[in-house]
């Protein structure tokens, strides 16, 4: 009688203890969803529209400048050729940046002479002098081995 | 000894490569100044047709860069290049650079050449006032007598618009110094049969 009371206790036990264990491992629990904000959802809408809207100005505004570039418009400010007369006719506040900042590649009346300097023979004198000096440095690092032991001969 | 051995490997393979690349520029300006000898020599062969075809037309507007415009012969220092188009630095490793924009040698105006120190004006300092230049366009032969001589900043405003025919050469000083040029060295040179104009300057 106690073992058929203890049998019973034990199957009960592992009914009652069988969904515990369960939600133990099966772990992902999906929790329940939020009411929609309909207002949020509106407002994210009208947003990416305004978005949207404001890529496409500045995309018809580089096709604007685009279009004036290939029409020969030039921009304000901008250095201007003058091919009859082989002159440049600049704007003087851009002629005095322009001095200032870059080398002169056309003629302009009151320009600096062209830059004439030239990197070459220092980067030619360094290569050979890094050169010679790297051949030094192994040549020394040679004669610095000791010779090798010389075997003796088996008696 | 294997770290000085490597370090002296690795300083020799540099040296090389820094050494080669240099070598490898000086060798495209050579060829490069032997293609525009040539095709200068082609050009003048076909002087007459051309100057027909663009007579009224502006010399200096369908010039393009790097293209051949003059020949400049300095017997004293015995120069002999051919002038290209442009100042740039791919330009000037190939020859002496004519400034756009500004007059060819013999035409109106001022005619801008500029060279390397290091290679084609590398002798420029040896000319001394009254020492004659030449050169040579598709318009004709332009003889020059040198009558101005000065060394400034290289940012002076030593480019300058000239009513009558004014030749000047540009290239850095001093010469001979490795290393940046803070200073100019510039050349002024009237033509032979115009010495009126030497005395303005």
């Amino acid at each position: 009688m106690n073992r058929r009371l203890l049998i019973a206790l034990s199957a009960l036990s592992i009914f009652a203890a069988a969904s515990p264990a369960a939600a133990q491992f099966t772990t992902v629990v999906a929790p329940q969803k939020k009411p929609v904000d309909q207002a949020a959802v509106l407002e994210q809408r009208r947003v990416a529209q305004a978005r949207a809207d404001t890529s496409h100005r500045a995309t018809m505004q580089e096709m604007s400048a685009w279009v004036d570039s290939v029409a020969g418009a030039p921009k304000p400010g901008t250095v201007v050729a003058d091919s009859a007369t082989g002159d440049v006719a600049t704007d003087s506040a851009t002629v005095t940046a322009t001095t200032k900042q870059t080398a002169t590649t056309r003629f302009q009346d009151g320009a600096r002479a062209p830059n004439t300097a030239s990197a070459l023979p220092i980067l030619l004198i360094t290569g050979i002098g890094m050169t010679l000096f790297g051949l030094g440095v192994i040549f020394t690092s040679r004669r610095a081995v000791p010779a090798p032991a010389r075997r003796r001969r088996a008696p | 000894m294997h770290r000085r051995a490597a370090l002296g490997l690795s300083l020799v393979l540099a040296g090389v490569a820094l050494a080669g690349w240099a070598g490898a520029a000086y060798g495209r300006g050579w060829l490069a100044q032997s293609h525009a000898r040539a095709e200068w020599e082609a050009k003048l062969a076909h002087a007459a047709v051309e100057r027909a075809r663009n007579y009224g037309a502006s010399s200096t507007a369908s010039l393009a860069e790097g293209a051949p415009v003059a020949r400049l012969l300095v017997p004293k220092i015995s120069l002999d290049d051919i002038v290209l188009e442009g100042v740039t630095a791919e330009v000037l490793n190939g020859g002496p650079g004519h400034l756009p924009g500004s007059a060819l040698p013999g035409d109106e105006g001022n005619a801008v050449v500029s060279a390397h120190r290091d290679r084609h004006f590398r002798r420029l300092g040896e000319l001394a006032l009254g020492d004659t230049v030449v050169t040579e366009t598709e318009a004709g032969r332009t003889s020059w007598r040198v009558v101005g001589r000065k060394v400034v900043h290289k940012d002076a405003p030593v480019i300058r618009r000239e009513s009558g025919r004014v030749l000047t050469l540009t290239t850095c000083w001093p010469i001979g110094y490795l290393g940046g040029a803070p200073e100019r060295l510039i050349l002024r040179a009237v033509p032979l049969d115009a010495q009126s104009v030497a005395a303005r300057y």
